[in-house]
């Protein structure tokens, strides 16, 4: 028997599979052969140390996180064709800022003077909808001035303005009165 | 022998089978099953292979992610889909291996000082005879010195016990290479133990 056919088959010799005659020419082989024997030996105690090592067990989050992962590798492979290209936009973020746009075009809307409840195909031309939104724009303006107009506060601040600036104008008037040089008569 | 003769004797040997085939129907539960099923095992090798949790923890989601993609690519005919399963997380952790040895090369004598005070520790026993965590992790040290192709064939033999058929179906070399590395990686392994003291 060769060395390394002996290295093959003291697997199956330390197994306890070898047939009896295989046996004693792999023993007799060992007994003749140095380094043999010495792998033989060193063989035997490895795999006693092997069997009294503690198995090894997986964190129990493990299977959590692999599913998890594989849930997202789903996610991202598992979309065919362009209902892939939506999937990104019915996440719950993208959702609720579309939903608020929605409600900010509506409120826009409504501003402007439309009705969303009588809506009609004409009110959605785009030269419909401008005029609509500047009318709208104009209205608004108009009544936000007349109500800050009409405001307590700003109507005495104002009225005070003016009275502060009609002051002003008098002051001039009456200083340039005061420093006028009296007519010297004029002798005959 | 017909192929499809050869398909269901093969089948019916793999115990995995029915759940592959139900996860290739895209049942998530099955997928599940699938995971549940192996996860200790491969991250068992990933461990003793690379001897740390987080990597290994990290390799084993990878090795699940990498089934997830190619489970398709799986034929029941080549083989079972444990065997499958070791074949490719052998090589993501050659790749990993690959990708990491420099890094390892360099490690500071900080990160060896704990394995240095427990082989000390272990040496001062009369009888040096240690088991289970102790062992476990005298093991992964001794582990960490032999080279890939010894390691890989001691820890699918003598710690996952895979049959000699199926490792040199993993490792795609014949039955006499995988013993024959088996058996001088478990006489490096006796002697760094040796050396450790972790056995006499």
């Amino acid at each position: 028997m060769l060395c390394a056919e002996f290295e093959i088959r003291l697997c199956d010799y330390l197994d306890g599979t070898l047939e009896a005659a295989s046996r004693r020419e792999l023993e007799q082989h060992a007994s003749g052969c140095r380094s043999c024997a010495a792998l033989l030996a060193d063989s035997a105690v490895a795999t006693e140390f092997l069997s009294r090592a503690e198995a090894v067990e997986a964190p129990r989050e493990l299977v959590t996180h692999i599913l998890h992962r594989t849930q997202q590798a789903r996610g991202a492979f598992g979309a065919a064709g362009w209902r892939s290209w939506f999937r990104p936009l019915l996440q719950p973020r993208f959702a609720m800022s579309m939903a608020m746009t929605v409600l900010s075009i509506s409120m826009l809307y409504q501003v402007a003077g439309g009705n969303l409840r009588q809506l009609q195909a004409a009110d959605l031309n785009p030269v419909n909808v401008w005029r609509g939104i500047d009318n709208g724009a104009h209205r608004l303006w108009n009544r936000g001035v007349k109500y800050y107009q009409n405001l307590r506060w700003v109507y005495e601040v104002m009225s005070m303005l003016r009275s502060l600036d009609d002051e002003a104008e008098q002051e001039p008037a009456r200083d340039a009165g005061q420093a006028r040089p009296e007519p010297k008569k004029i002798e005959p | 022998m017909p192929e499809s003769a050869s398909l269901t004797q093969t089948a019916l040997g793999d115990p995995d089978a029915p759940l592959v085939a139900r996860c290739l129907r895209g049942e998530e539960a099955a997928w599940e099953g699938l995971v549940k099923l192996h996860t200790r095992r491969v991250y068992s090798i990933c461990y003793r292979f690379t001897g740390s949790a987080v990597e290994s923890q990290d390799l084993t989601q990878e090795v699940f992610l990498r089934v997830f993609r190619s489970l398709k690519s799986f034929r029941a005919s080549s083989g079972c889909f444990r065997v499958w399963l070791t074949s490719l997380t052998r090589n993501l952790l050659i790749d990993h291996y690959r990708k990491t040895r420099k890094e390892k090369a360099v490690d500071s004598i900080e990160d060896r000082l704990p394995v240095l005070e427990e082989t000390e520790a272990v040496a001062g026993r009369p009888e040096g005879r240690v088991a289970g965590r102790e062992a476990g992790e005298l093991l992964r040290t001794a582990l960490a010195k032999l080279s890939p192709e010894l390691r890989e064939a001691v820890i699918l033999r003598d710690l996952e016990e895979m049959e000699y058929r199926e490792i040199a179906e993993a490792l795609k070399v014949p039955d006499g290479t995988v013993k024959s590395r088996i058996s001088r990686g478990r006489a490096e392994l006796a002697r760094l133990l040796r050396k450790m003291g972790a056995v006499v």
